[in-house]
């Protein structure tokens, strides 16, 4: 894990405001018509961040037919998709921490242990956090986990010799106290060492795009620009840099009523095939 | 304890009720000492928050008290400003009610943080954006407010029995007695802004998020206002009848007609704010606000939401009937039925603002611990935390307090009612006829009829319960005494200040 050319925060339970890229506004493209709800990326964040049991900073929803995306009292299964044979649809939404430009959690963090990077990026830091959760409630899309106990990892982690827990993953995410909040940091370390976040790296599908936003001629940056994308909630201001690129009806004769576009932005019209595929 | 109180020392039982009690109550706040010191080294996951129902109990008691704080300043402040002289024999032991709830209040933000050790960044690291941290600040100013505000309240009292908590500031001639009552006064205007800053922060912890559309509205910071001042009112009374009760102290018929009626009042508003939320969100029925209220009035927290309707509109159809409002048993059943209805309504609130996660699809959020809990709180063990029915996502927020919650929710309660025993043992509690907050008399109050304990405070100065009104004419205090007010107590001073 540990190679020479890559660097690691000295201590990575602190606070890590510098950036080596000051200028980029990093931001996240995620295909639902490529995704294939394999949980690839989810295990793999797990893995790579040594999220501890129980704990998710990126999941795979399996979202119904709903235009405004909050249909909070959704039912059904995981995989269990909408209508009736033969016109069924389904559709993955992966979520992770939307790194908002106007993110509630830091406004209310009573110490400022979360934070908005020069980059973008929301961190956190678990020298700080006082374990509060203040930042959870004010998360409009429950993206913070926190560690209720003293965070478990899988047994796997355990020594045979010696019982002790190892460290599996970045050496940027060491094991966290008990009684912090934890999220999604678009795996900073390997942002700021040239590498993409571990999800992006994993995806078979090729779902996530993540890239600068504040360079035109990037990949996020264009399809930003040409495809249909979406946020979550754009009406809360919060402004996510993860954008959604709605499944459309095609494959399998579709279905009759179609999955209206989720999380619909009037102000983005769809190009069509400009970018996609 | 108080029948006891008259007799030499050497001649009192060794076990009296009031012993037993405080010993109980000892007994139950170390118990709870135990259950918290268990929850610091297990982690807060033993309780029955999850990351679907962030906040649970302590906050429904951190929210309970630090509106059940607000009696002292309506006793107080309302009185002096308006000029209510009747209640003001009761305003040291309304502020110090305040006092100790407040104080109990602060102290249940402990048990909730995940890393409590760490509290002092808040200080250190304040984020000025976050309404914690101003909640923080309000709390802490308003429990400083109490102390100083009781502490001048009393001073010529401690004064006069040599105490070392007048700290030297031992003069009782006319002019200081003036400069208490200015102070008095002046602290009556500072509070009311105070306390309506205290309840309004409160609410807005939750009423500024967006995030949770049953807490995002403007009636959140009056409501709790009203609840404030509802169950402000109630705590007060409750504790000033078990105290007459006991003897230790004499309300007055008229004090009571007018702590009823400001409950009244104030129950009536509190309904009223309910129903104006209530009937915005069903004529609306905007996705998230509905939701929650359906869930709330028709799921399986029915009997929280209708509980604190029903409790309220009980208290106050008890408070309002004509026989009610001078009678103590009426006033105590009302003031227990809208601290129950109180304690619903902080329920209901955390539980529907917090049912639902915001993206609600399949297979929801996770829990932040490997294994589901069931909805009655108990850890489930022995069962693989990976089988389907065991998954650690939720889509739909479950809570019910575990057993180690409760106790140290209940530790807190004792822990209140020890605190408030220490007060009024040790406390000169009954104002001095010298006293500047000393209050017209009434007919209850006469020097014969008051009980000897209650005369501790000043001994030598005539007995409590003799008037008043203003500074200027007070010295000496039987020339007023003797021009004081007519037989059925009802003499209004002229107004004051």
């Amino acid at each position: 894990m540990e190679t020479t050319d890559l660097t690691y925060p000295a201590n990575p339970y602190g606070r890590h405001e510098e950036t080596p890229y000051p200028k980029a506004r990093w931001g996240m493209v995620i295909d639902q018509d490529r995704c294939i709800g394999c949980w690839s990326c989810s295990v793999a964040c797990k893995s790579n961040n040594n999220e501890p049991l129980g704990l998710w900073w990126n999941r795979i929803l399996t979202v119904h037919e709903d235009p405004t995306g909050m249909d909070v009292t959704a039912t059904g299964g995981i995989d269990e998709p909408v209508g009736e044979y033969p016109n069924l649809s389904l559709a993955y939404m992966p979520v992770n921490c939307f790194h908002c430009d106007n993110p509630p959690c830091t406004e209310v963090c009573p110490t400022a242990a979360t934070y908005k990077r020069e980059d973008g990026i929301v961190m956190m830091d678990w020298e700080r956090c006082i374990g509060c959760r203040y930042c959870m409630i004010a998360c409009p899309y429950n993206m913070r986990v926190f560690n209720w106990s003293v965070p478990e990892q899988v047994p796997a982690n355990e020594s045979i010799d010696t019982g002790d827990v190892y460290h599996v993953g970045s050496p940027a995410k060491p094991p966290r106290p008990k009684g912090v909040v934890e999220k999604c940091d678009f795996c900073y370390q390997r942002v700021d060492n040239g590498m993409q976040p571990f999800c992006i790296e994993v995806c078979p599908a090729r779902a996530r795009f993540f890239g600068d936003l504040n360079d035109p001629e990037s990949e996020v940056s264009l399809l930003v620009r040409h495809a249909a994308v979406s946020q979550v909630r754009p009406d809360l201001g919060t402004d996510p840099k993860v954008y959604y690129i709605p499944p459309k009806t095609r494959g399998n004769g579709g279905s009759q009523t179609p999955i209206a576009p989720l999380f619909v932005n009037p102000t983005r019209r769809y190009l069509s095939g400009t970018v996609v595929d | 304890m108080t029948t006891a109180a008259h007799e030499p020392r050497s001649r009192r039982p060794m076990l009296t009720w009031g012993r037993l009690s405080v010993a109980a109550l000892l007994a139950i706040v170390v118990y709870g000492g135990w259950a918290y010191s268990y929850e610091i080294s297990n982690g807060i996951g033993v309780t029955a928050m999850r990351d679907v129902q962030i906040w649970g109990l302590y906050i429904i008691a951190f929210m309970f008290f630090v509106g059940a704080s607000a009696g002292g300043m309506i006793v107080a402040s309302v009185g002096t400003i308006f000029h209510v002289r009747k209640v003001e024999h009761l305003s040291r032991y309304a502020i110090l009610v305040s006092l100790v709830t407040i104080t109990i209040a602060g102290l249940l933000i402990f048990p909730d943080l995940g890393e409590p050790q760490r509290f002092w960044h808040m200080f250190v690291f304040a984020n000025w954006s976050s309404p914690m941290i101003w909640d923080v600040i309000v709390v802490l100013f308003y429990g400083a407010f109490n102390l100083a505000y009781l502490w001048v309240h009393m001073r010529s009292d401690l004064a006069a029995r040599h105490s070392w908590l007048a700290f030297g500031f031992t003069r009782n001639d006319e002019k200081a007695l003036r400069r208490d009552r200015r102070l008095i006064v002046a602290g009556a205007y500072f509070a009311l802004p105070l306390a309506f800053g205290l309840h309004s922060i409160t609410a807005w912890i939750i009423g500024t998020q967006p995030a949770h559309p049953y807490w995002y509205s403007t009636v959140m910071a009056p409501w709790f206002v009203a609840s404030a001042i509802v169950s402000g009112i109630a705590l007060v009374l409750v504790t000033l009848i078990v105290l007459e009760r006991l003897g230790r102290v004499e309300i007055g018929s008229d004090a009571l007609r007018w702590l009823s009626g400001f409950l009244a009042v104030s129950i009536a508003l509190e309904l009223f704010l309910i129903i104006a939320d209530v009937v915005t969100i069903s004529a609306g029925r905007v996705p998230g606000d509905w939701d929650a209220l359906a869930q709330m009035a028709l799921g399986s927290y029915a009997w929280v939401f209708w509980g604190e309707i029903g409790t309220a509109a009980a208290g106050l159809a008890l408070v309002i009937a004509p026989w009610g409002r001078s009678r103590w048993r009426v006033a105590a059943g009302a003031s227990a039925l809208v601290l129950v209805s109180t304690a619903f309504m902080r329920t209901q609130l955390m539980l529907g603002g917090l049912r639902y996660p915001n993206l609600g699809y399949p297979p929801g959020i996770s829990l932040g611990t490997p294994q589901q809990l069931t909805t009655g709180g108990a850890v489930t063990s022995g069962v693989s935390p990976f089988l389907p029915t065991r998954s650690s996502f939720v889509q739909l927020g479950h809570y019910g307090p575990t057993w180690l919650e409760w106790s140290i929710v209940i530790a807190f309660c004792a822990l209140w009612a020890l605190l408030v025993i220490v007060g009024l043992r040790f406390l000169p509690m009954q104002p001095s006829a010298a006293a500047p907050d000393s209050p017209l008399s009434d007919p209850g109050a006469a020097p014969a009829s008051a009980p000897a304990s209650m005369r501790g405070a000043g001994a030598g100065i005539p007995a409590p319960g003799l008037s008043m009104s203003r500074v200027d004419n007070v010295l000496p205090a039987t020339a007023r005494l003797s021009a004081g007010p007519g037989a059925d107590g009802r003499q209004r001073s002229p107004g004051t200040w």
